[in-house]
């Protein structure tokens, strides 16, 4: 009995090994081909000649010259970005953003109806104005006030995120009104999102939200000390 | 209808005495705590497997925060997750580990003798079931409850909370069907 269970033990360790180690490079391999079978397609096509990398501003949360960069792909209105946001992201801000030791560069990844874009787009109509990452802050709040934290997970198929409501969010940060509504309602940023999404594919991103600190990519809901022991690392 | 529901009782009753007839022994116990640290090792990296690799292999840092670098996932699971997906993967891991030790210690003793010869889909479905290949079953699952998991839909996180429920369940059926056949071992054993 004992053998045979230190015999399925080791079989056990065997098989998570193999997923670890031998795995991942299957799934390397498998995404590469499923974005170069991907690239084939219209849609895609279309973001890559909309891209604009080259005048694409980073969307950069604490002090722009902070040795390390967590990058971040999010959906406003994803409920993970949100969770995360309130709770390791919020510590995260407290002992690395606020010290100016790391910055979040932003990117976004919308996919979860026509609000997320135009959260998205709003993103750099703020930028524009100077406020980001006060709009950034203010819409995940709002999302997770009004509606997560509430158990509304059904806001999600709604449109939450509508022009009025975006600019009753970030009035007190606005400068001129009516270029930021007209922004928002403007697809003009569409290829900064655009070039967010593709430098996600590039980075693997698969899903939100997802992350990516000094080469190594973290993808969906992590720990505090995940982000801690990358960070850490990059600091030495 | 009340002795049907009796005999379920009590066969329920003989699956419980065989199953703590086999976990009861301290090797079972340690195969049991194995099987849930790998499932939900499984579970909760399977997303970040080059993270993992790097963390291993290429991380400049102490083997201790190596340590404490995996712990504390299960320290934060609470937190990482939401209540309901956590205990999802907490129960569905010890149920998986549970599962895998009664399969053993079945094979072990009767080999694939003790699977039902049924025809049809249903049987067959039975025969998979009865056999304890849930935990082959599971382990597809498991991939896609990680996905589902950390993506970031609110309908898919709902999905993988009744994917690793749904799973749970699957699992129960199969420690009730082996702990049967580990019951009847044990009577043959003390026959003996």
């Amino acid at each position: 009995m004992n053998k045979l269970l230190t015999l399925t033990a080791v079989c056990l360790l065997i098989v998570f090994g193999w997923l670890v180690f031998i795995r991942s490079d299957v799934n390397d391999e498998n995404s590469k081909s499923d974005i170069e079978s991907n690239q084939l397609e219209d849609e895609t096509a279309d973001i890559e000649q909309n891209a604009d990398f080259e005048n694409r501003p980073a969307l950069i949360i604490g002090s722009a010259d902070a040795p390390v960069t967590l990058v971040e792909y999010a959906d406003f209105k994803c409920p993970s970005c949100n969770q995360f946001h309130h709770g390791v992201g919020a510590q995260l801000r407290d002992e690395y953003i606020d010290s100016g030791r790391v910055r979040i560069e932003f990117r976004n990844y919308p996919f979860i109806g026509p609000d997320s874009g135009r959260a998205a787009r709003g993103s750099y109509c703020a930028y524009d104005q100077g406020f980001f990452p006060a709009y950034h802050d203010k819409i995940y709040n709002y999302v997770w006030d009004n509606y997560y934290s509430k158990g509304d997970m059904a806001a999600e198929f709604r449109d939450i995120l509508t022009v009025d409501t975006i600019v009753q969010i970030v009035a007190d940060d606005i400068r001129d009104m009516s270029t930021f509504s007209a922004c928002l309602e403007d697809t003009t940023k569409n290829k900064f999102i655009d070039a967010d999404l593709l430098l996600g594919a590039d980075d693997g991103v698969t899903g939100t939200p997802g992350f990516v600190i000094g080469g190594q990519k973290i993808t969906g809901p992590s720990n505090y000390n995940t982000f801690k022991t990358l960070l850490d690392i990059q600091l030495r | 209808m009340k002795t049907r529901l009796a005999i379920l009782v009590l066969r329920i009753r003989v699956a419980c005495a065989g199953v703590w007839f086999v976990v009861r022994k301290p090797a079972s116990l340690a195969g049991v705590i194995i099987g849930a640290f790998v499932s939900s090792s499984f579970i909760l990296w399977s997303l970040n497997l080059d993270l993992v690799r790097y963390i291993v292999f290429d991380a400049p840092i102490s083997f201790l925060d190596k340590i404490r670098f995996f712990s504390e996932t299960y320290r934060d699971i609470f937190t990482t997750y939401d209540s309901l997906q956590a205990l999802g993967i907490i129960v569905f891991s010890l149920l998986f580990g549970l599962n895998i030790v009664l399969l053993a210690y079945v094979l072990k003793h009767q080999g694939l003798k003790n699977i039902p010869k049924k025809s049809g889909i249903g049987g067959m479905l039975m025969a998979v079931l009865a056999g304890g290949c849930v935990a082959c079953g599971t382990s597809l699952l498991a991939p896609l409850l990680a996905t589902f998991g950390a993506t970031s839909s609110a309908f898919l996180r709902d999905l993988s909370v009744w994917l690793s429920w749904g799973g749970s369940v699957l699992i129960i059926f199969s420690i009730y069907k082996l702990g049967q056949i580990a019951a009847s071992l044990r009577v043959a054993q003390e026959k003996h």
